[in-house]
């Protein structure tokens, strides 16, 4: 569960306060996955980020009685100077996790070869993305944070990261960014939209997808 | 027994030591890049910068300010203020360095920086080990004391460790500000009692020299080098209070300015 007790997040731009959220509160049960819709710009971002807990709220507080993923797919954190492997094992010891089972769940998902065993900074984009995908995957968390899903490799690539995926999403409940529709509706039960510093939550997500367009349309 | 293991708090510290210890293995691969011999350069600024005071200080004058040994009186308050200044600048970098890794909500600021601690020290002691152990094949010296040698170490390693601390936030706060710390300290290398005995300055000036921490703890590390020196000067409550201080200072600093820190700059 996952719960904003009087949210606000401001930030100044400009001499101008701007609001992402102004005294929100709502409460995220377990076996609930959420899609945040918004235009560019609204703060969904920065909403994901509030509730992943690596930025803090201006006031108000976030309760997290759950175990939430860092963005999915996140490769920021690898360093160019240490193997894929290196960055892998890093990973597994913050989260607590047995290395070296991460180290071989990786080694088998992300299909690297000898290239594994190389410093991350000769990797092309999808080697890397491959090794991000990967370690997201060997961790159990309850909630996955996306920050718009990016298919990564291949096709073939692409059906075995889908397939995990929901595997995962079994067990597992899902906060989503994204833009795409029909992403939302595949991942998504209930859906939260960002305009002008309001939040308004819906329990199903074909209202939050309708309220959206509507919000696009009129501006 | 059961019962102690799932015990919360336990459990978390263990968490978070698994974290600190994820950190320091990282940076230890990283920090002089991935070869050994980058680790070299920890050791070759000390001696570099001593070998130099040597040199040039062994032409001007025909006997150090102690004992006979130009090396070994540069080599004590070198190596002291070496431990102060390079835990304050590895300490004020680690949250920058560290800034990707926030991203995963598992690490927080004080991770990164108790890892930096943690490291430095390891990095200080190998450094001042081989530092001394070599230096002792040059000019043996008569005997040493290791109380003071350690004591003045805690107490420049903790200084320095709080001083970098509060400089995270303020270095975040302000670019200015980091410019100007920067070049405000350039000369403290110069008042600190590196080369020279602060006995041996005239009165009025004595006493502004003194307000120097890092003269006290220099006085303090040589006495256990030298059996014969006294350093009368040398005001304990002071330097422990101070460090003390401003450890306790710059960890709230970092807790008060959370929010902050986790933002880019």
């Amino acid at each position: 569960m996952i719960r904003l007790d009087r949210v606000t997040k401001s930030f100044r731009l400009k001499g101008e306060t701007r609001y992402i959220a102004k005294d929100v509160s709502f409460t995220v049960p377990r076996g609930d996955s959420i899609g945040l819709l918004g235009r560019n710009g609204a703060g969904k971002s920065t909403l994901l980020r509030l509730i992943a807990g690596t930025i803090k709220p201006t006031s108000g507080r976030i309760i997290r009685l759950a175990n939430v993923s860092f963005p999915l797919g996140f490769q920021g954190s690898f360093n160019g100077s240490l193997t894929g492997e290196q960055n892998v094992r890093f990973v597994a010891r913050i989260y607590g996790h047995d290395t070296e089972e991460l180290v071989d769940y990786v080694q088998d998902f992300a299909e690297l070869g000898k290239s594994y065993y190389t410093p991350v900074k000769s990797y092309s984009s999808g080697m890397k993305a491959r090794l991000a995908f990967g370690v997201s995957m060997g961790i159990d968390f309850d909630y996955y944070l996306v920050d718009e899903i990016t298919a990564v490799g291949d096709s073939n690539f692409k059906k075995k990261c889908k397939r995990v995926f929901e595997e995962k999403l079994q067990n597992s409940d899902i906060i989503m960014v994204s833009h795409s529709n029909a992403s939302l509706k595949d991942y998504c039960t209930t859906g939260i939209v960002l305009e002008d510093g309001s939040l308004t939550y819906f329990a199903n997500i074909d209202d939050a997808i309708k309220m959206h367009d509507e919000n696009m349309a009129r501006r | 027994m059961a019962q102690i293991y799932s015990d919360p708090l336990l459990k978390s510290l263990k968490r978070q030591f698994a974290i600190v210890f994820a950190l320091v293995v990282r940076e230890m691969t990283t920090r002089y890049g991935n070869k050994f011999g980058g680790y070299m350069w920890a050791v070759l600024d000390p001696v570099l910068t001593i070998a130099i005071l040597t040199t040039v200080f062994s032409g001007i004058a025909h006997v150090p300010p102690l004992g006979r040994s130009f090396t070994l009186f540069f080599s004590t308050g070198y190596a002291l203020f070496y431990m102060y200044r390079s835990t304050s600048e590895q300490v004020s970098s680690a949250v920058e360095a560290n800034r990707a890794l926030l991203n995963y909500p598992v690490v927080r600021p004080y991770d990164a920086i108790i890892g930096r601690v943690l490291l430095q020290v390891a990095t200080l002691f190998v450094v001042n080990l081989l530092l001394f152990g070599g230096l002792y094949l040059v000019v043996p010296f008569e005997q040493i004391d290791l109380a003071p040698i350690l004591l003045a170490s805690v107490i420049a390693i903790t200084l320095g460790a709080g001083v970098g601390a509060a400089n995270i936030v303020w270095f975040h706060l302000s670019s200015t500000y980091q410019q100007v710390w920067g070049i405000i300290n350039r000369p403290a290398f110069i008042v600190s009692g590196v080369f020279f005995l602060p006995e041996s300055i005239p009165h009025p000036f004595q006493d502004y020299l003194l307000w120097n921490p890092l003269v006290h703890i220099i006085g303090l590390f040589r006495t256990g080098f030298y059996p014969t020196y006294r350093a009368g000067f040398v005001d304990m409550p002071y330097i422990v209070g101070l460090a003390i201080f401003s450890i306790v200072f710059g960890l709230f600093l970092v807790w008060l300015f959370d929010a902050e820190l986790r933002e880019p700059k």
